[in-house]
This record gives C-alpha cells, sequence and structure tokens, in this order.
C-alpha cells in the first residue's frame, strides 16, 4: 500500500441490537432479514471507512461467530452442544464423525455485496482449518493430522479458491488455536501452506491469544505462504507511554522475530479488544513507532488486537478512531 | 489384583471410581448465566443436586460436587486476603481460559473458601470425593508480587490449601484430589524449571495433619517418565490420565499407594466401548502390582457439552461394574 502504517480492522464489529430484534422475529420473512443484513453491512463498511481505515470489511455482520458459522456449511460434522469458554461465555462444539467435504462457499454473498460497496481495498477474514479442527471433537479421522489437513484440503482451500475466482485480493486466515498446541505447530503451518498454494492472493494470518506470546510461531513464521501476521500485543502491553522496552513490553517479542530473520508484514495489535478503557493516540503513537523501529516502518500494518465484537459499538468506534489518530501521529513521527 | 498377592484377597478388593472437577452446565443454567437470572443461586443449586443424582444413578463410588458455579479452578480463591483477580489466560492447551489471580499480599483469611461452595450437605448420605488445585499448579498459574522467593510463595500457597483441605475433611470428604496438570504438562514438554523435591515438600504440607486421603492427579501429559518420583509424594493416591499416559509404562512399578486411572476421556465426545475397555483394564491390572485403583474421568468434565458429560459418567460406572465382576472372575 502506497500510505505509511495502513490502517485495518481484524473482523468482526458487535451487531447492532436493531438487527438482532429483526433477525429474531418470526413474522419477518427470508428476504426482508437479507436486506436488513445489507442495511448492516453496508453501514459498518462506510462506518469503518469513514473512520478511516484503509483495508475494510463488513465486521462480520452476518455470521454467527468465527467458529459455528463456517462448521454449518461443512458435510461431516454434528453439533455437540456448547462449550464453556471462560465465565458464562460458551461456544457451541461440533463432533467430526464422517468425511468432511465443503458444501456451499458460505462467505461468497457477503463477499460480494462488501467488494460492490467498498471503496477502500477489501479484506475478507475466513477461519483457518487447524482451529476448525481443533475446536471440535474429532470421532472419525485416525490422527489430529488427517483431520486437520483434509479440512485444509476439502474444505478451505476450494473456499479461497472460489472468493479469488470471485475477485478477492486479500484474505485473512484466522488461527487464533495455531499456536495452543506448539507441538502441533508444523500441522498447522502445512495446512495453511495447502491452502494457499499456488493462489493468487495476498494471505495475511491473524492469530491471538496464543499464551505464549507468539514464541512457537518464531521459528515457523517465514515458512508460512502468508505475507502479514496479523497479531495481538496490546493485550500484553502497559498504558504507559514511551519506547522503552519496559513501557512496550507487549511488543518486546517483535525482537525476536526479527532475531530470527522476519522480513514480512504484521499486523500490529495496538488496541486491547477486552477493555473498555480507549487508549490515547500518543500511546498508539508509541506502540506503532517502537514495533517500527524494529521491524521497519514499511512492514507495519494497524489494528486491533482482535474483533472488537467484545466491546459495545461505541467503545468498538472510539477505539478504531484514536487507533487512526495515533496512527497519524506515528506517521508523522516517520516523515 | 496385582502379581504375587492372595487370590482370595484380591477378589475382595473392588476397584472403586469418581468423576471429580467442574462438571459442564446444563442448557437451562447456560441461559440463566447468560441473562443473570435472579435465582441464579437457587438453579445452581437445583443443578447441583441433578448432577449428583447422575453420579448416584451411575453408581460412582464416591460422589463429587459438580463445581457448576466455579468460573474456574481458582476464581473462589480470589476471596483470599491478598489476592486479587488479574487477566485472562488460555487455560493450558485447551480452549477454555481462566482469570489469573495476583497475590499482593500475605495470603491470610482462608480455610473455608472451598468447603462453602460445595454443597455438601446435598450428599449427606454419599461417600465424598473433592478437588483442589495442587500448589505447584496454583503457584505456576498465578502471579505472586509479595513473596520474596518462590519457595516462600510455594509453601504460603500450600498451607493455604491445607487449611482448605482440612474443612473439607471436617465434612466427611474422604478424599481430596489434587489437581496438577501443570506438573504433567511442563514434564511432559521438558519446561518444569522448579525441582520436584521441592514440590514434594509443598505438596506434604498440604498433607499434614490431615484425616482424609489425598489424591495426586497429573494431567495434560505424559508423567510415565517421573512416575518413580511421584510415587515418593506424600500422598496416599497418585493419578494417571490413560489419555496421556499409557498403562503399559507404569506396569513393572510397585505401587504401594493407591492408583486413580483416568480411564474416560473428558476432552473427546467419542464414547468408550465398555466391553474392551473393561477387558483392556483387567488384562493390565492383572499384571499390575497395585494397592487399591480408582476409576475416574481422565480430567474435568467442563470439556465436553452437557449430555456427553452425562453419558460419560454413565459409561465410568458401566465400565468399574464390568471390570468388578471380571476381577471377581464372574465374567470372562
Amino acid at each position: 500500500m502506497s500510505v505509511l502504517f495502513p490502517c485495518q480492522e481484524i473482523g468482526s464489529l458487535r451487531k447492532p441490537a436493531w438487527l438482532l430484534d429483526y433477525v429474531k422475529h418470526n413474522k419477518v420473512s427470508e428476504e426482508d432479514k437479507e436486506r436488513a443484513r445489507n442495511d448492516a453491512a453496508y453501514l459498518n463498511i462506510k462506518l469503518l471507512e469513514d473512520i478511516g481505515l484503509d483495508v475494510v470489511y463488513d465486521g462480520e455482520v452476518r455470521r454467527v461467530e468465527m467458529y459455528e458459522y463456517p462448521i454449518r456449511h461443512v458435510k461431516g460434522f454434528i453439533f455437540a452442544g456448547e462449550v464453556r469458554s471462560f465465565d458464562n461465555k460458551y461456544y457451541k462444539k461440533a463432533r467430526c464423525v464422517t468425511k468432511v467435504a465443503l458444501k456451499n462457499n458460505y462467505h461468497l454473498n457477503e463477499f460480494l455485496f462488501v467488494k460492490a460497496n467498498a471503496r477502500k481495498a477489501v479484506k475478507i477474514p475466513i477461519t483457518g482449518p487447524y482451529t476448525l479442527a481443533d475446536w471440535s471433537y474429532n470421532e472419525f479421522y485416525n490422527s489430529k493430522e488427517e483431520f486437520v489437513m483434509e479440512m485444509a484440503r476439502e474444505m478451505i482451500r476450494p473456499l479461497i479458491q472460489d472468493l479469488v475466482k470471485h475477485g478477492a485480493r486479500i484474505i485473512q486466515i484466522d488461527e487464533p488455536a495455531m499456536t495452543t498446541h506448539q507441538s502441533e505447530m508444523r500441522v498447522a503451518v502445512d495446512a495453511i501452506n495447502e491452502c494457499t498454494k499456488g493462489i493468487d492472493a495476498k494471505f495475511i494470518v491473524h492469530i491471538c491469544y496464543s499464551g505464549n506470546e507468539y514464541r512457537a510461531l518464531i521459528p515457523y513464521a517465514m515458512d508460512i505462504d502468508a505475507q502479514q501476521f496479523a497479531l495481538e500485543f496490546a493485550n500484553r502491553d502497559t498504558w504507559n507511554l514511551g519506547l522503552d522496552d519496559d513501557s512496550r513490553r507487549g511488543y518486546r517479542v517483535l525482537k525476536e522475530f526479527k532475531e530470527y530473520g522476519y522480513s514480512k508484514e504484521i499486523g500490529l495489535g495496538v488496541v486491547d479488544v477486552h477493555v473498555d478503557d480507549i487508549e490515547s493516540p500518543e500511546l498508539v503513537r508509541d506502540r506503532i513507532v517502537y514495533a517500527a523501529n524494529i521491524l521497519g516502518a514499511e512492514n507495519i500494518y494497524v489494528n486491533p488486537d482482535c474483533g472488537l465484537r467484545t466491546r459495545s459499538r461505541s467503545v468498538a468506534i472510539e477505539k478504531l478512531k484514536v487507533m487512526v489518530k495515533g496512527t497519524e501521529l506515528a506517521r508523522k513521527a516517520f516523515e | 489384583m496385582g502379581k504375587g498377592k492372595d487370590k482370595d484377597v484380591e477378589a475382595s478388593i473392588e476397584v472403586e471410581n469418581y468423576a471429580v472437577g467442574i462438571y459442564p452446565r446444563s442448557q437451562l443454567l447456560v441461559t440463566a448465566t447468560r441473562k443473570n437470572h435472579p435465582n441464579l443461586a437457587e438453579l445452581f443449586r437445583k443443578g447441583k443436586q441433578s448432577w449428583i443424582n447422575v453420579q448416584r444413578r451411575a453408581g460412582l463410588t464416591y460422589v463429587a460436587d459438580p463445581m457448576i458455579d466455579w468460573d474456574d479452578i481458582f476464581r473462589p480463591f480470589a476471596k483470599v486476603k491478598g489476592i486479587s483477580l488479574g487477566p485472562l489466560n488460555r487455560f493450558f492447551e485447551t480452549n477454555t481460559f481462566y482469570r489469573r489471580l495476583i497475590v499482593n499480599d500475605a495470603l491470610d483469611g482462608y480455610g473455608s473458601i472451598a468447603r462453602s461452595m460445595l454443597a455438601l450437605d446435598l450428599m449427606k448420605e454419599d461417600r465424598k470425593v473433592a478437588s483442589l488445585p495442587d500448589p505447584y499448579t496454583f503457584s505456576m498459574l498465578n502471579e505472586n508480587r509479595y513473596y520474596k522467593s518462590y519457595e516462600e510463595y510455594l509453601f504460603a500457597v500450600a498451607d493455604m490449601l491445607n487449611a482448605e483441605a482440612k474443612a473439607l475433611a471436617r465434612e466427611g470428604v474422604e478424599i481430596i484430589q489434587l489437581n496438577a496438570p501443570s506438573l504433567a504438562y511442563e514434564f511432559s514438554n521438558g519446561k518444569r524449571e522448579v525441582e520436584l523435591a521441592l514440590i514434594k515438600d509443598a505438596i506434604g504440607r498440604v498433607k499434614k495433619g490431615l484425616k482424609s486421603k489425598i489424591y495426586l492427579y497429573p494431567y495434560f501429559g505424559n508423567v510415565a517418565g517421573i512416575f518413580d518420583e511421584l510415587l515418593d509424594m506424600k500422598v496416599d493416591g497418585i493419578g494417571i490420565d490413560a489419555s496421556s499416559t499409557k498403562l503399559t509404562s507404569i506396569v513393572d512399578y510397585n505401587i504401594d499407594k493407591d492408583l486413580v486411572i483416568g480411564i474416560v476421556d473428558a476432552m473427546n465426545t467419542r464414547l468408550e466401548e465398555v466391553k474392551s475397555t473393561a477387558s483392556a483394564l483387567h488384562f493390565i491390572l492383572d499384571r499390575m502390582d497395585v494397592k487399591h485403583v480408582v476409576l475416574a474421568t481422565s480430567n474435568s468434565l467442563e470439556y465436553l457439552p452437557y449430555r456427553f458429560a452425562v453419558k460419560k459418567v454413565s459409561i465410568l460406572g458401566k465400565i468399574t461394574r464390568l471390570l468388578n465382576a471380571k476381577q471377581k472372575g464372574l465374567t470372562p
């Protein structure tokens, strides 16, 4: 991108209350529900563009969430019930009971809508094969590796191929589970490469809340067929201003990326999506400048740590605005 | 059972069982907690009674409070003076998160926290089992900002758990299982930095003066390589998560403690085949020199959806009954 420190979102925004009420209503026709979803998607696209992001999507406004939604569109799975993620938060978990196969391109309509309505660059987020397998119960395949690779070959690769055929140029593969099992990193890497090999598009891998500050990822990062890793850092950083290692402790791990010869882009998480407190533009600036000093300004993209659906829409908007303001300050610092 | 033991004595020793730890909430409770239902306490109590009934129907030897009102295995200890709540952290390699506790001051004001969170009054007629985190896991997964040395911190945690365990013992809890995932996980991944001798001392402090049996249950990792050291721990029983540690790898040990075998996989919905599992256990136990065996789930059932957890408890009961019949020669 021509602009320094391009700003992007990671994916989800909280759905507007009116949309949730509307689509739940029994008397509303499917056609009208779809119109409402289109309205919400359009508003999100324009909201993100107006805030000043350089790369946008629709806030994943049509998706239930990142696991259940794709699994609904794959043969071989049966939902088993809800499992707790933390406190009173749950997600539906499915059992893989037969060979997996993609039923249909479940992101096509939403992608075509965004493509038709966005003026900025479009980045479509999709959940990756390793995470989908890891968050499921495997009752069919003989090994985790077999399961993951089959998900890559039979589900995600055909999905990506079809999206690219319809004009997708930037695809973000969400793999929050990727570094969870450090002994399985090779499997996760091979799965992503299986999905992307020979496909002409820009690939970004998003990983978050891995618990080991990406140290499991670092040795493999250059082996993965992706141009960018969009990662979470703000969650582990201090709120003190400054460019010293102590103030920027959440970003210190970037030095290890550098030492390993990492030369790709980083999507730098600069706002914490798990707290309502709003970062200052100066804090965002310092986080960007610190990272740019390590990896080179041309390699830094700016984004929230993760999707902002965990926050109210008003907090999410404020965080994105601050992110853009902080990025402008960082650009000035590098002029 | 066991090599060289008198057959009549063998026949008299029943294999026992339990399923301890955090159980999943029913859909009713999931919805109620999401909506912060005004009668949540009453709903939790009913939910506990329901799980207790499931355990009774399955014929489990020891009944456990299902801990459905525990947000994670550490959260109740946030009430201890000197501890505050920290950020969310992933619990090992699961997709479940816990809140890290921060130790800011000398630990104090403990001794009835776990007891107050367990509905022991619903289990008056039952033989009871309960679980606590082991001091090592507690110390590693939470954060010390007060004690000058790791040893001081670890022992303070152990003393706290000792007081908690004593309160449970006074209420008639016969077995207290110390859940020790850090021990197994770190050993399995070559990451343990703390000497086992220090951990042994800490676990000994938890056991000190306690009338209940203390079982140490390492899970989430293969412990075959430290099994002899585990046998040296000052506890009454040692556990093996059979999905991580092969029973064949410990078959040659003279096990002079109770052996808990986490035979029912609590991480996968795939249901164990009762006959083949009981036969395999019968075959292997016949080759082991072990004092007493307790079958269990591989870890907390909270990683399974509710109805699969119910099935797993039932399967645990069935495997145990069939195994006991085999041990007594009542079935081939």
